[in-house]
């Protein structure tokens, strides 16, 4: 791993009360590859992105993006650094256009305060061209450009999921922490989710994504790192994994369970 | 002299805190159900002494049958309060119920206006209101009522929290309809439940206290404050802890109000509100019980 | 959305501006009168659309704003003789510092405890303006506030003052209009929606919230100057709790995502009680309802009755209605 690690966690532990959601979690993820989370439900995966993405502190451990420690950084300054997230459910804004969506993900890359917007002077104008430019570029990649004008609450779910992704790429991010980007598509859509993921690490984007869906964790990451009662049980490429047997028995006594 | 003074200020403080008692009651009820406030609530209690006044002061209707009407009347309230105003907006964002009771709530004190009139009313006292003195303080019966009725009410409600589900219920169904649904909790019974009591002490409290104060005149917006008020600082989600808050917030309107000036009263406690809501929004007597 | 509904915007700026010529062409004192009034609450609407459709953010005391701009242009220019164009753009400011301190409660509070504070804000004020007698009158309130003018030329007929506060209601408008189909407008819907998600982009959510306050208070603060020398005496009751949920009913009925809502909203409430007391005195008006369509309180009662059916049935207010009825024509 000749890499730079560009988000790496460090014996991360996270406590509810007597709940100990995260344990001694310790892992890298290097520049430009990408990365699953998996793991059995409840086993801290969304806690962890929650924790990385500022919006919980760890009980203890911490976090390192490109090196610099952002253990207790607020979201919205972590954003700034590159730290781009999509949620369980896409959590964009029905009332509002498409395009808009993506365009309100330009905001750190651009400027205008009250006055200038109200103003409307030059520069905003300027500003909100280039904004709205960049902005139905990314929806030309991810297919949406035909639907920019339409009011998001008409998107179906697949399509719905991708406009967040354009809004969390807008931020220009180093890093896209998604959260079940494929949860609620069928298997074509699926299919698609991931090429667009792999367009986008190609472009250079690392990502680090917790998924539910095998096939696609193993068709498309480089690296995988399995959860399990908020510890890591395994971490290697999708070969190692699929044949480590910490792994097989954890998902395998799932699977017992739910066939009881 | 000035000991007596303090007694006779803290006698008020409790009567009166017995009232915001009784109101933050009202809102925790409401609050551990559906995690929103009631703005329509102070008009509410204001209404039930409006009730009493017809009943008691104009009807001459017994005190005592009065109050149960009254009482009753707030159930009926809460019910028709619950199906016409909260079940439609229930999947709604947290403003828009807001909103619409503050809406509600000015529906009900202009029609009240309408049909009581605009201006303060004064109330006859339950039984003859000639003061008792003990060491010098002067004892009103009627704040003695106050008391008694308080008492009674609260430890009533308590009973009934503590020995049945329904508390219990309640922030089941807050938390998680559908978990709750599926214990077997109905959400609409429990949701109604929690209006037909909340409606039904705020105009109880409302009838005790009119002969004290006035009835009418719209104070329904300081009544849903105070009453808020009362139950933050004790703590609105626990019902011990709302029913201290309201007790300690009329103990300290009244040493203010004795001690320092009557005119500047209210906007005190509003300062107190936002003291209250940006130092200690857990408020002070959280019971980890009741979590 | 915000660049693609020009048809219909330019019909509304058609019956604007028509609505303002036919006053002037009245140019009925009464009607003068009305169509200030529907000026300043138009501006003062607008800026708690602002603040309330599309930040959020609830705020039952914007009375207390209105009359931070009033009693402070007042008293700043009669007790104290200060030029109008000094005091007015000053009262702005201090209305704007008490959106500030209300903006700093907004950062913490659940809407809930929100909602309970500005109503604190709003009572302090009322108490402040009705006890700090020396200052502001008390109850009785104060009078002998100038007209304002430029140089030698005073505005101190109907008909000038309804075009001065058309023109600063025109220039709040398009403000207001920039201002929210751009960045901010994108910024502040999105705290409206979600504000986990939108730190989550980088936007500072409490620095938005304090800077949507402060200038939502600096638009009840103009309308507020323009009140007070429009009026030229001014008191308390002008400036209670019950105006406050006016505004919100302005708000609300107009159409509260929308920057005409406002429009409609101050309209509506504004000309209401005029036309109900206009149909009401139609000799073929049956006479039992009469006292309902003169009566204030019953005016009251409606509004409150408007705003619950408007919030559960029309979550668009006016505007929507108008749009979707357009939208089922084309």
């Amino acid at each position: 791993m000749g890499n730079t690690a560009i988000l790496r966690v460090e014996n991360l532990t996270k406590d509810f009360g007597g709940l100990r959601a995260l344990d001694r979690v310790d892992f890298a993820v290097a520049e430009n590859q990408i990365k699953a989370l998996i793991g059995p439900n409840g086993a801290g995966k969304t806690t962890l992105f929650n924790v990385i993405g500022g919006f919980l502190f760890p009980t203890d451990g911490k976090v390192f993006f490109q090196e610099e420690e952002v253990t207790y950084l607020k979201t919205h300054l972590l954003s700034k650094k590159g730290i781009g997230r999509t949620f369980q459910t896409p959590q964009i804004v029905l009332d509002m256009s498409v395009l808009d969506n993506v365009m309100v993900g330009f905001y750190l890359q651009t400027k205008s305060e009250f006055i200038a917007s109200g103003l409307k002077l030059k520069k905003t104008i300027r500003e909100e061209e280039r904004v709205r430019e960049k902005s139905l570029e990314i929806l030309d990649s991810l297919n949406l450009r035909r639907e920019a004008t339409l009011e998001a609450r008409r998107l179906p779910f697949a399509q719905m999921r991708l406009v967040e992704i354009g809004r969390a790429l807008a931020i220009n991010p180093k890093i896209l922490l998604l959260d079940e980007p494929s949860a609620g598509l069928n298997p074509y859509e699926t299919e698609q989710m991931g090429e667009v993921l792999k367009k986008y690490k190609d472009l250079g984007v690392t990502i680090l994504f917790i998924e539910h869906d095998i096939d696609l964790v193993m068709r498309i990451s480089d690296e995988i790192v399995v959860l399990n009662h908020g510890q890591k049980i395994a971490e290697g490429t999708p070969t190692q994994i699929r044949t480590d047997a910490k792994v097989i028995s954890s998902y395998l006594g799932e699977a017992k369970q739910a066939h009881a | 002299m000035i000991l007596t003074n303090l007694f006779q200020v803290l006698f008020s403080g409790i009567t009166i805190g017995c009232i915001y008692a009784l109101m933050a009651l009202g809102f925790h009820i409401v609050y551990i159900t559906i995690k929103n406030v009631n703005f329509a609530f102070g008009m509410f209690v204001s209404l039930g002494g409006l009730i009493g006044y017809a009943l008691v002061t104009q009807l001459q209707l017994n005190f005592f049958v009065a109050l149960l009407i009254v009482a009753v009347a707030g159930g009926i309230a809460g019910y028709l309060f619950e199906r016409s105003i909260v079940r439609p907006i229930f999947d709604r964002p947290i403003l828009t119920f807001i909103i619409c009771t503050l809406a509600i709530g000015e529906v009900i004190e202009n029609g009240s206006s309408l049909l009581w009139g605009s201006e303060a009313l004064p109330c006859k006292a339950f039984t003859n209101n000639v003061p008792l003195d003990l060491f010098g303080v002067k004892i009103f019966p009627q704040n003695l009522w106050i008391l008694g009725l308080t008492l009674f009410a609260v430890i009533g409600a308590k009973i009934y929290f503590n020995f049945t589900l329904t508390g219990k219920a309640m922030r089941a169904t807050a938390n998680n309809r559908l978990a709750a649904r599926l214990c077997g909790i109905n959400p609409l019974r429990v949701s109604s439940f929690a209006f037909i009591s909340s409606l039904s002490l705020g105009l109880f409290a409302g009838m005790i206290f009119s002969p004290i104060t006035f009835a009418g005149g719209f104070v329904g917006i300081h009544y849903t404050v105070l009453g808020f008020t009362g139950a933050i600082l004790g703590g609105i989600t626990s019902s011990t802890g709302s029913i201290l808050g309201g007790l300690l917030l009329g103990i300290v309107e009244a040493l203010f109000r004795g001690f320092i000036t009557t005119r500047h009263t209210e906007a005190f406690m509003m300062m107190i509100l936002l003291l209250i809501l940006l130092l200690l929004p857990q408020g002070l007597f959280r019971v980890r019980s009741e979590e | 959305m915000f660049g693609t509904i020009r048809l219909k915007e330019l019909l509304i700026y058609a019956f604007g501006v028509s609505l303002f010529f036919s006053f002037i062409i009245l140019a009925n004192i009464k009607w003068l009168d009305i169509g200030i009034h529907v000026g300043i609450y138009f501006i003062v609407a607008t800026g708690l659309t602002i603040l309330l459709g599309m930040a959020g953010q609830i705020s039952i005391g914007h009375a207390a704003f209105f009359g931070i701009g009033a009693y402070s242009s007042g008293l700043l220019t009669s007790t104290w003789d200060l030029n109008f164009w000094i005091a007015g753009p000053l009262s702005v400011i201090f209305a704007g510092i008490g959106g500030y301190l209300v903006g700093l409660t907004s950062i913490r509070l659940r809407h809930d405890s929100l909602a309970m504070a500005t109503i604190a804000f709003q009572v302090i004020f009322s108490v402040l303006v009705y006890e700090w007698v020396e200052v502001t009158g008390g109850p009785a309130g104060f009078g002998n506030i100038p007209v304002p003018s430029i140089g030698t030329f005073k505005i101190d007929t109907e008909t000038k003052y309804f075009l001065f506060v058309s023109i600063i209601a025109l220039g709040v408008f398009l403000f207001s209009r920039n201002l929210i189909s751009r960045r901010i407008g994108r910024v502040l819907i999105s705290i409206r929606e979600n504000e986990v998600v939108s730190s989550s982009i980088g936007i500072n959510v409490p620095k938005y919230k304090l800077k949507v306050f402060t200038l939502s208070a600096m638009y009840a603060g103009v309308g507020g100057v323009l009140f007070a020398h429009y009026a030229r005496f001014i008191s308390p009751t002008s400036f209670t709790i019950h105006f406050s949920f006016a505004f919100l009913v302005m708000v609300l009925v107009g159409g509260r995502r929308h920057i005409l809502g406002a429009f409609f909203g101050s309209i509506f409430v504004t000309i209401l009680p005029e036309f109900l007391r206009l149909v009401s005195s139609f000799s073929l008006f049956p006479v039992s309802l009469r006292e309902i369509f003169t009566n204030y309180t019953y005016h009251l009662i409606i509004y409150g009755l408007l705003v619950y059916f408007s919030l559960v049935l029309l979550p668009k207010g006016i505007y929507g209605l108008g749009v979707s009825v357009f939208q089922k024509r084309l």
